[in-house]
């Protein structure tokens, strides 16, 4: 259940289950902390997932921040969402869905992962719905086997690189899933395509 | 015309490739000039004004997206994609690959260019040079040795065949020149050290350059001591400069950007320096200068690109010992035993302007130390030569073979004969002869050409013959004793040429393919006939350099 506050600057904040969702001091501050803390991971990226919407003030940061990048957020809170768009006009991209398994289902989701990407964690949010956003994190940064195929289903070009029988042998393996999980599944083939090269170079940089 | 020059190594590394940009520039005045090289060192752009572009590719970044487990997977895999998408939205016409390295050659098979000059993989993962320099550079890293090409002229060489050689210079900014002033507060005589590198195998020892500072300080009270540093390096040095200063020395640490580094030097009495970047920086200007040799620096390779800096150089028998990899032994020797005392006499020479002493200082501390003395020479290239070193058959025999080598890689087909390259080579030749040795009278010039003819013709005989055996080799490298045989008559050969200091290098030059054990005997094949070919061709060009040269020197 959702409830409204005051925090002490006065800004309106949201709690969920009796949870604050922001500061109950400063919640601007808190977000320019917290921008502080994921800069360097968002400023490459063309669009920035941001898992939790909180009282929406690191959303407004994000947005001056990052003019030029497309901002999406996720919330499984529909309760949560319906009452920040009613106090808040300003537009912003919001995709509610409980399961996160079913993120990649969505465009906004499977566009954004064709090029550079971040995925911002709110604190706060993740202190409320820590399985569900831990879960999601690591799936939409393909850094789970499960996001890592779902990843890879949105980016057929990348697939057809790889070998299936390979991967699937990689996905029984108990290491995590990092860049060699792709290089280790990579077909052995000549080098005439880029994406291979470009793996190449990403393998020497390794090294 | 649009050309593309990368350098992903560090900052030192970018400089050194100033000397072929400018060259480039000059051959290709209406070309678009663009430079790609590691983010992290893009303020090296305000120095080089001359290049019409630079690109960045983001090592750290790429890095982080690789180990990270809070980015995004295919996060360094897109950001590269974009990077090389953005290089080919440019459409260069010639790519330069100035980095000898597989990542670099595998970028550089990305850019959609006909012409690529450099290491760079083809589809089937071999590696191609486009430039018998490149393919010079690849092979030179096999083996150890004095008689090398540096870097920059490499470099250079594989950009133009103009005897006409581009300046390393780097170009002074205005907000370089107010923060040197700054530094500088109107003070003279100025001692600059630049004690710290980012290799620590290559520093001398804070200790080290402390008790220097002091030595050198009570031969020249007037000095003012500057320590360079990068903002890192500034806590580790403000201890020695403190100590220094309470012993009643002018001392101070200085803080400086690489602009304000390039102004700052322009006015020094005095560089001392490890093997750094403020080395290549100051290659730019006209500071005295010491560069201490230490670990894996090579001074043949990597010395300051300018005339009369002053190499001091570790005796060890380990050094320049292999990059990249921690010291070997117990303790860093090549550091210690190069002593304060050692590198104070030769510092003080050259403040002092009285250079011609400086060969009497290596002859005390020749047991330690070699010092070297560079030159850009007027046969086209840079050379560090012992500042002991006398007219002696190897010296001739060095000029010989790098002219000789020279003038085979820019030749390969050996269509020299009197070429106004070659007539140009000889010229430049027996004028910087001259001018090594010019105590030496004509008649005895002649008796030495007429020498190192004889022993010339001895050789190319000799290779002539193995070019026949060749042929019999052929069709039956794969049998272990004819092999065998073969590599016995080139051990013979090589084992003959030892004596002499003129053949010496030339026999050297045959070790790795007589020693090679491991290689497949196609291999072994194909390297033993690329290895007499060069010979031969080189030998060639030799022989006609010194019948043309004997010539020459009656002239000049």
């Amino acid at each position: 259940m959702i409830e409204t506050a005051t925090a002490k600057n006065g800004s309106l904040i949201y709690l969920k289950d009796g949870k604050y969702l922001a500061s109950s001091f400063d919640p601007q501050k808190e977000a320019e902390a917290w921008w502080k803390t994921c800069s360097q991971r968002a400023k490459y990226a063309r669009t920035v997932f941001v898992l939790g919407l909180g009282a929406g003030y690191h959303i407004q940061v994000l947005k001056r921040e990052l003019a030029q990048t497309k901002i999406v957020v996720i919330e499984p809170d529909q309760e949560l969402v319906t009452i920040y768009q009613s106090t808040n006009s300003e537009e912003l991209e919001i995709l509610c869905e409980q399961d996160w398994r079913r993120l990649f289902n969505y465009s906004p989701v499977s566009s954004g992962v064709q090029s550079t990407y971040a995925v911002l964690l709110h604190p706060p949010s993740y202190g409320v719905e820590t399985e569900y956003f831990g879960n999601a994190y690591k799936f939409l940064l393909g850094r789970s086997m499960d996001g890592l195929f779902a990843l890879l289903k949105n980016r057929p070009d990348l697939l057809a690189e790889l070998d299936e029988a390979k991967l699937a042998d990689l996905a029984r393996s108990p290491d995590p899933v990092s860049i060699r999980t792709i290089t280790k599944a990579m077909k052995a083939k000549a080098y005439a395509d880029q994406d291979r090269r470009i793996w190449k170079v990403l393998e020497e940089l390794l090294a | 015309m649009k050309i593309l020059a990368v350098n992903l190594l560090r900052l030192g590394d970018i400089i050194m490739t100033v000397p072929a940009l400018r060259a480039l520039k000059k051959a290709h005045p209406h070309a678009e000039l663009h430079v790609l090289i590691n983010s992290q060192f893009k303020a090296v752009k305000e120095l080089m004004p001359f290049i019409d572009q630079f690109h960045f590719f983001d090592r750290n970044n790429l890095q982080s997206g690789l180990g990270e487990g809070d980015i995004a997977l295919l996060h360094s895999f897109d950001l590269l994609k974009e990077t090389v998408d953005q290089l080919n939205s440019k459409k260069f016409d010639r790519v330069y690959n100035f980095t000898h390295n597989s990542l670099s050659a595998w970028l550089v098979s990305l850019i959609d260019c006909k012409e690529k000059i450099g290491l760079t993989y083809d589809q089937a993962a071999q590696a191609h040079f486009g430039s018998n320099w490149f393919s010079y550079l690849n092979h030179q890293t096999e083996f150890e040795g004095k008689d090398v090409f540096h870097y920059s002229d490499i470099f250079q060489f594989s950009v133009t065949h103009s005897a006409k050689r581009s300046s390393l210079a780097l170009k002074e900014t205005i907000a370089g020149r107010a923060e040197a002033s700054r530094l500088r507060a109107n003070r003279e005589d100025l001692v600059f050290i630049q004690a710290l590198s980012s290799d620590p195998k290559k520093d001398w020892g804070v200790e080290r350059w402390k008790k220097f500072v002091i030595e050198f300080s009570q031969f020249h009270k007037e000095a003012t001591f500057m320590f360079l540093a990068a903002p890192n390096e500034a806590a580790q040095l403000t201890a020695i400069v403190d100590d220094l200063c309470s012993s009643g020395i002018r001392a101070e640490v200085a803080v400086c950007s690489l602009e304000g580094a390039l102004s700052l030097l322009q006015e020094g009495r005095l560089l001392i320096t490890a093997d750094t970047a403020i080395k290549h920086i100051a290659s730019a200007t006209q500071i005295p200068m010491v560069e201490l040799c230490l670990g894996s620096s090579d001074p043949y390779r990597t010395g300051a690109y300018r005339d009369n800096v002053y190499i001091v150089r570790s005796k060890e028998s380990c050094s320049p010992c292999v990059h990249s990899r921690g010291c070997h032994r117990e303790k860093q020797f090549c550091a210690i035993n190069t002593s304060a005392q050692a590198v104070v006499s030769i510092a003080s020479c050259v403040y002092s302007g009285n250079t011609h002493l400086i060969k009497v200082v290596a002859d005390e501390f020749s047991d330690q130390i070699e010092v070297l003395r560079t030159e850009l020479k007027q046969c086209g290239f840079w050379t560090a030569s012992p500042v002991t070193e006398n007219l002696s058959e190897s010296a001739i025999s060095r000029w010989l073979e790098r002219c000789a080598l020279k003038l085979y890689l820019n030749s390969p087909a050996n269509q020299i004969d009197r070429s106004d390259e070659f007539l140009n080579e000889i010229e430049n030749l027996s004028r910087t002869l001259k001018q090594a040795f010019p105590e030496i009278a004509q008649a005895e010039w002649n008796h030495i050409f007429d020498d190192v003819e004889r022993r010339i013709n001895s050789i190319e005989t000799r290779l002539t013959g193995f070019q026949y055996s060749l042929r019999g080799l052929a069709s039956n490298y794969e049998s272990p004793q004819i092999m065998q045989h073969f590599i016995e008559d080139l051990r013979n050969f090589r084992d003959r040429l030892r004596p002499s200091g003129y053949l010496r290098a030339k026999g050297e030059a045959l070790d790795w393919v007589i020693e090679d054990e491991r290689s497949t005997a196609f291999v072994r094949y194909r390297r033993i006939s690329n290895s007499l070919n060069e010979m031969h061709g080189r030998t060639q060009i030799e022989m006609k350099l010194v019948r043309f040269l004997k010539n020459q020197m009656e002239i000049v």
